[in-house]
């Protein structure tokens, strides 16, 4: 009977199990009900109830599955999981963001100024310039002498000033600061400070990247 | 696992398992059977389908409303392959708890309906 061998066929679309379960007896129950509606129109009519009612109940029957519900709370678990792995790593890296901070202080008699960051040098020599504690010429060298030329470059006596400023480099996170005298000693600091393992390279390399040329040079 | 649930917890049943239990509350049927009696009682509205049918009976075998049974009323005339459910007396009590539960929706619709037309300009 081809109705009978296309029912079972369109069984495939109901969970394995609940195949091997009633397979059989749904064949059996349709095989009764086509032998009782007789043939014709009347048979068109209860195929379009067989497929109606073949879509619907597969569909319910897929839902309740119970490995199918497992592997759904697999993903949620997954997706819940890899959300709160990028929400850590975004507050991790937002709090890295700023955990180095440098000052650096020139000291000119008994006055002391500062500026904080990229362009802390800078901050620091104008405000000893406009208080008059520095030429705006020496104000030049000193940067030029620790931005421009590169390290363990020697500077003549007359460049006497060359002893500041002062650089402080710390991290609220990582629980360090150093303070060096000249630029060659900052790096020193920053080599000895990374083998001590008090700080990452990264952040060594990251507080010696404030201190180039452009951004000490504004 | 058999569902651990009281009668009233079960309520509303679905459609399709109050028909179950209204096709077998009159006596062990197999699917077929099933399927005549609900076509019979419903007038030839509702004919239940072989996924509706035995998607039901598994759910209500889990939750203990019906079991296999294993008598056959006419054994000589039956085909073996054929499963018979029986009501269980938990599905007595679910039966019995969802007719009531009808019944008093039914009655509130009616008291409902009452009110409305003493209302004036109804």
């Amino acid at each position: 009977m081809i109705s009978e061998r296309i029912y079972r066929a369109l069984l495939a679309l109901y969970p394995r199990e609940h195949r091997r379960e009633y397979g059989e007896l749904m064949v059996q129950l349709f095989r009764d009900r086509m032998r009782h509606e007789g043939g014709g129109f009347r048979r068109l009519v209860v195929w379009t109830q067989m497929i109606s009612d073949l879509a619907g109940s597969a569909f319910e029957e897929h839902k309740r599955r119970e490995d199918m519900r497992k592997r759904m709370w697999i993903v949620a678990a997954s997706l819940v999981a890899l959300m709160i792995v990028v929400a850590g790593a975004s507050v991790v890296l937002s709090q890295s963001e700023d955990k180095v901070k440098i000052r650096v202080f020139v000291q000119r008699d008994s006055n002391t100024f500062s500026g904080e960051g990229e362009n802390g040098l800078s901050d620091a020599l104008r405000q000893a310039v406009e208080e008059g504690a520095m030429t705006r010429e020496s104000a030049d060298m000193v940067k030029t002498s620790f931005v421009e030329l590169p390290a363990g470059t020697a500077l003549s006596p007359s460049d006497g000033e060359m002893s500041d400023p002062k650089f402080r480099a710390w991290s609220d996170s990582n629980e360090f600061s150093l303070d060096v005298e000249s630029r060659d000693g900052l790096a020193e600091a920053l080599r000895q400070a990374v083998d001590d393992g008090e700080i990452s390279q990264e952040i060594a390399d990251e507080i010696l990247t404030l201190l180039s040329g452009k951004n000490t040079g504004s | 696992m058999l569902d651990d649930r009281t009668p009233s917890e079960m309520l509303p049943l679905p459609v399709s398992q109050l028909h179950i239990l209204m096709a077998l509350a009159a006596g062990d049927k197999h699917g077929y059977g099933i399927m005549r009696e609900v076509e019979g009682f419903t007038d030839g509205a509702v004919k239940m389908g072989p996924g509706t049918l035995y998607g039901a009976v598994k759910r209500m075998l889990a939750a203990g409303l019906i079991v296999e049974s294993d008598e056959r009323p006419d054994p000589e005339l039956d085909d073996e392959r054929r499963r018979y459910y029986r009501l269980t007396e938990l599905g007595g009590r679910a039966l019995d708890a969802e007719v009531a539960r009808m019944e008093n929706l039914a009655r509130a619709a009616r008291v409902r309906r009452a009110t409305a037309a003493r209302r004036p300009g109804a």
